[in-house]
């Protein structure tokens, strides 16, 4: 009876630990309804010029027991590259820059993540963009992870993140207009993920 | 002082290409048939100097399309003056062969991205291309062997490069409208130096050699495909270009005889006619415009 309770008890406390361990490392999918891919690049010195890529998908594992299990994945049409206006766009599609007939994506995919404060994080990854990977790290903070508020989500489960990064474009062979129009991309990543 | 895109594009080629060719000729000196074909390369080396202070080297091995275009053009270069040493003991048949194979090559290569998707849009469009291509070639390498210090070859090559970097300029992409317009550059330089020389006496210019036909037409031909392949430009407006390459077929031989007025202007009517495909391409363009926009 004694070691019946004790292998009950056992059993219970690994399905516990189970359960937690499921709740901790959730698996959530990009939802570009409130995802913002929004970069921006120096224009000939005299301002900044910001634009966003409109069409991406991807799903990120966030494990707040153990940052360093979580992961990321994010693949960009490079094709939906707006900047609010048409005829610098199809300058931006063209192989001039982001060749998006040539190279329709862009993927970002994470190697390792870091905790640096309570809600920062540092994102080790890879981008492939014009057929080169090369390494870049993301600083990110995380914002909240709760059941959505708003009754037609179901309760769903939202996790949101700000992520901020820059890379010099001439790493991926991007070189036209080098250095009058700049070498370094910023980007200012804002995403929220459903849980899958 | 090399980020302006005049300076890219025509400054830096014209000089270079007048100053390899000077260097070129003074280095090898006149040797009878071999040497002064070797000049006109400095035309290609011209080109690929501007693509350097444009996008600058390219790695290797190349991935984009565009970093392929410098490698199109040094084996083009390098085919070409191969073929001018080969070629006077060599097979009349080899000339040919390479003005037809070369250009699949260059279409193949920078449509891989596309041909390795079963792209049957883009096996359609490189055949095409490939046509268009081969028939530049071929036409070229005619009137190079025909006619080898006519500057005819030149003429049509800078007719065909104006008419790419207008296509590059309106279909947005500034920088192959940029290299397209060094090579224009890069030969008129050529053809400045020629047309002096031809008006002092008929065989004074530098003969266009193949390399110089291989390695410009090689440079043409991957910044027109690349225009075809990963930008918006249309594929029958790319045809448009193909007939400035049989508007010497317009003149009879030498058209006004040898004299010192026919040899000045021949060039000069030759570029007139040469340039009514170009006006064709133009409207086209305005018209597929202003439809699109409407």
């Amino acid at each position: 009876m004694h070691s019946q309770t004790i292998s009950a008890l056992a059993v219970a406390t690994a399905l516990c630990v189970a359960g937690l361990s499921a709740q901790a490392a959730d698996t959530f999918k990009v939802d570009p309804d409130h995802t913002n891919i929004i970069f921006s690049v120096n224009h000939l010195g005299y301002s900044d010029m910001f634009g966003q890529f409109n069409k991406f998908e991807g799903e990120f594992v966030f494990d707040d027991q153990d940052v360093s299990k979580s992961k990321v994945s994010i693949v960009v049409d490079t094709a939906s590259v707006d900047t609010d206006h048409q005829k610098r766009d199809d300058h931006l599609r063209s192989p001039d820059f982001f060749n998006a007939s040539e190279f329709p994506e862009m993927t970002f995919t994470s190697k390792s993540i870091e905790k640096t404060g309570d809600n920062t994080g540092k994102i080790n990854g890879e981008l492939t963009m014009l057929g080169v990977t090369r390494p870049i790290s993301l600083d990110v903070t995380f914002n909240k992870k709760a059941p959505h508020p708003l009754p037609q989500y179901n309760g769903v489960l939202v996790a949101g993140f700000s992520a901020r990064g820059s890379v010099k474009r001439s790493d991926f062979g991007m070189k036209y207009g080098v250095p009058n129009l700049g070498d370094e991309i910023t980007f200012f990543i804002e995403v929220e993920g459903h849980k899958k | 002082m090399f980020a302006d895109p005049i300076t890219q594009s025509v400054i830096v080629p014209a000089v270079a290409a007048l100053v390899l060719m000077a260097a070129i000729r003074l280095a090898l000196g006149d040797k009878g048939d071999e040497t002064p074909p070797l000049a006109t390369a400095a035309i290609p080396i011209a080109f690929l100097t501007a693509y350097v202070v444009t996008l600058g080297l390219p790695p290797y091995p190349p991935r984009a399309s565009s970093q392929k275009l410098a490698y199109v053009a040094l084996i083009g270069l390098t085919l070409g003056i191969a073929l001018d040493l080969i070629r006077p003991k060599g097979p009349a048949w080899l000339v040919p062969l390479a003005g037809v194979a070369w250009p699949a090559v260059i279409a193949i290569w920078l449509a891989w991205p596309k041909l390795k998707g079963f792209d049957l849009f883009a096996v359609f469009t490189v055949a095409m291309l490939w046509i268009g291509g081969a028939l530049a070639f071929l036409r070229l390498s005619r009137l190079r062997a025909k006619e080898p210090y006519s500057l005819a070859p030149g003429i049509l090559l800078l007719i065909g490069s104006v008419g790419a970097a207008g296509l590059g300029f309106h279909f947005a992409s500034i920088a192959m409208a940029q290299l397209a317009g060094a090579l224009a550059a890069a030969v008129s330089a050529a053809l400045l130096w020629n047309w002096i020389a031809v008006i002092l006496r008929p065989d004074g210019p530098l003969p266009f050699g193949r390399g110089a036909v291989f390695g410009s037409t090689s440079a043409l031909f991957a910044i027109v495909t690349i225009l075809g392949l990963y930008t918006e430009t249309s594929l029958w407006v790319l045809l448009f270009l193909v007939p400035i390459f049989f508007a010497h077929l317009v003149f009879g031989e030498r058209p006004g005889g040898d004299g010192l007025f026919a040899r000045a202007f021949r060039p000069v009517l030759l570029l007139v006619v040469g340039s009514v495909p170009l006006l064709l391409l133009g409207s086209v363009v305005m018209v597929l415009s202003i439809l699109t926009a409407t």
